[in-house]
């Protein structure tokens, strides 16, 4: 019996250790390069552009494929967002700025990326996400708009220091219905969830570029090997 | 008499109302669509540093194939104030983002003519009404690893009652001493100096409005004008 339990035992310790030992590659990752564009979606579950409730989710764009490297799920916008500053003069031309800040919401890593250490995908949750963004507004009407945007997550299964900050160009391609099948499809993150948003919901959606990941704080936790002698010993 | 006064009156009146039948074409033109090029730009540090007064702006056009095509420039916004801090959510370790705005003083820019807007002249030029930064930065352990902008401004055409809003994503290529496939440094006097130290990177994501401008599309007909001389 006591022969059986050491090979449980040590199944167990390996397990337990696994997910530490292949860490995220701390270091600086840019597009084009390193870590591939993207696309987004932003649906208005709230009603509307800049409405409570409204859901982001984007993807990584490799050839004609969506979401084979990165994902970025479900942050929701939060409050209100907050004007920063009105060039738009009484004819209705002008910009508009606006900075937003949204709440929940995961990320995901492919593990074969160049900040592979060992796991087939990484994935965490974010703390932090924001968008910056320009609007142009002709003859009191939407035209089109730039972000700015940023985020800072923890990665899931490692140290608490282990994370990943982002910064990232975004532009409009289009808005006010529901994005084409090349890109990503519109999410509702209600109560923490990130399905699919109800029929009828509409939505924005763009080209994410100029990414900037910096991941710092993940060291792989020592893996020691251990001799079948030292084993046996723990238990004589 | 009155009629030769009134006839003189109409003649120089028509000549100090700008010809508008050359005027760029009216529209939203976007280089996503390839109704015009992306660009690159530069930033120099006129002003002794990143963030100073006196830095100066200077962006082209340019396509990975063919380099600079003198599409459209911008050159000469100079930073005129402080930049504006919006936030900074840098952790104890200096790291984090900081997030700015920046706001420019003069500039001009310039459209060649044979664009999708073109109508008629070799090239529309023009001067910036106001130009403005908004940049975050990705700090890692307080140093600034790169950034990301958005680019807004607005303009008046030359010799046309046209008017011009641009926005644009730029993002961070580098900094130093001027490069050779970016746009020359400039000082706050428009004047080139590629001896000075400045930034310098891409511009993509690019839409541009043309729309007659507000205060000066009345058209007044001959009977109006002469009924302010009864």
């Amino acid at each position: 019996m006591k022969r059986a339990a050491i090979p449980v035992f040590l199944a167990v310790c390996v397990l337990a250790v696994a997910a530490y030992a292949d860490a995220p590659v701390n270091g600086i990752y840019l597009s084009p390069g390193s870590i591939s564009e993207g696309r987004f979606s932003e649906s208005w579950v709230g009603g509307g552009q800049g409405q409570l409730g409204n859901t982001v989710f984007a993807q990584s764009l490799t050839g004609s494929d969506l979401g084979l490297e990165w994902e970025v799920r479900c942050p929701v916008l939060a409050l209100e967002p907050d004007l920063i500053e009105d060039t738009v003069d009484e004819y209705g031309n002008g910009h508009r700025v606006y900075r937003t800040v949204y709440t929940g919401g995961e990320y995901w890593l492919i593990g074969t990326g160049p900040w592979g250490g060992g796991d087939p995908d990484y994935s965490g949750y974010l703390e932090h996400y924001v968008h910056t963004t320009t609007m142009q507004i002709a003859g009191g009407e939407l035209v089109s708009y730039t972000t700015n945007a940023q985020m800072t997550g923890r990665f899931y299964g490692y140290q608490q220091t282990c994370m990943q900050l982002t910064i990232a160009n975004a532009a409009s391609v289009g808005f006010g219905g529901v994005p084409p099948a090349d890109y990503p499809i519109l999410k509702d993150g209600a109560g923490g969830t990130c399905d699919p948003a109800g029929i009828g919901v509409i939505g924005e959606w763009g080209n994410v570029w100029a990414i900037t990941m910096i991941i710092q704080g993940c060291e792989p936790t020592a893996t020691e090997e251990t001799s079948w002698g030292t084993i046996k010993s723990l238990y004589r | 008499m009155k009629v030769v006064i009134v006839l003189a009156f109409a003649l120089a009146v028509l000549a100090a109302t700008p010809v508008l039948a050359d005027a760029p074409l009216p529209g939203t033109y976007r280089s996503l669509d390839n109704d015009m090029a992306a660009g690159r730009f530069s930033e120099s540090w006129y002003g002794g540093g990143q963030g100073q007064i006196g830095n100066t702006v200077h962006s082209r056009s340019w396509t990975e194939a063919a380099g600079f095509v003198d599409e459209w420039e911008v050159w000469c916004p100079w930073l005129s104030e402080v930049p504006e801090l919006i936030a900074d959510s840098r952790d104890a370790s200096g790291t984090g983002m900081v997030e700015y705005q920046s706001v420019y003083s003069g500039g001009f820019f310039s459209l060649i003519g044979t664009g999708p807007w073109g109508n008629g002249d070799v090239v529309y030029t023009g001067w910036l009404e106001y130009y403005i930064h908004h940049t975050t930065f990705i700090f890692f352990n307080n140093v600034p690893v790169n950034y990301t902008t958005n680019a807004e401004f607005a303009g008046y055409f030359d010799g046309y009652c046209m008017c011009i809003l641009v926005q644009a994503n730029a993002a961070s290529g580098g900094s130093g001493a001027q490069p050779a496939d970016y746009p020359t440094y400039l000082e706050d006097t428009c004047g080139e100096n590629v001896t000075l130290m400045g930034e310098y990177g891409a511009v993509a994501d690019i839409t541009m409005t043309i729309y007659e401008c507000a205060s000066s599309t009345e058209q007044s007909t001959w009977g109006a004008i002469k009924s302010l001389y009864r």
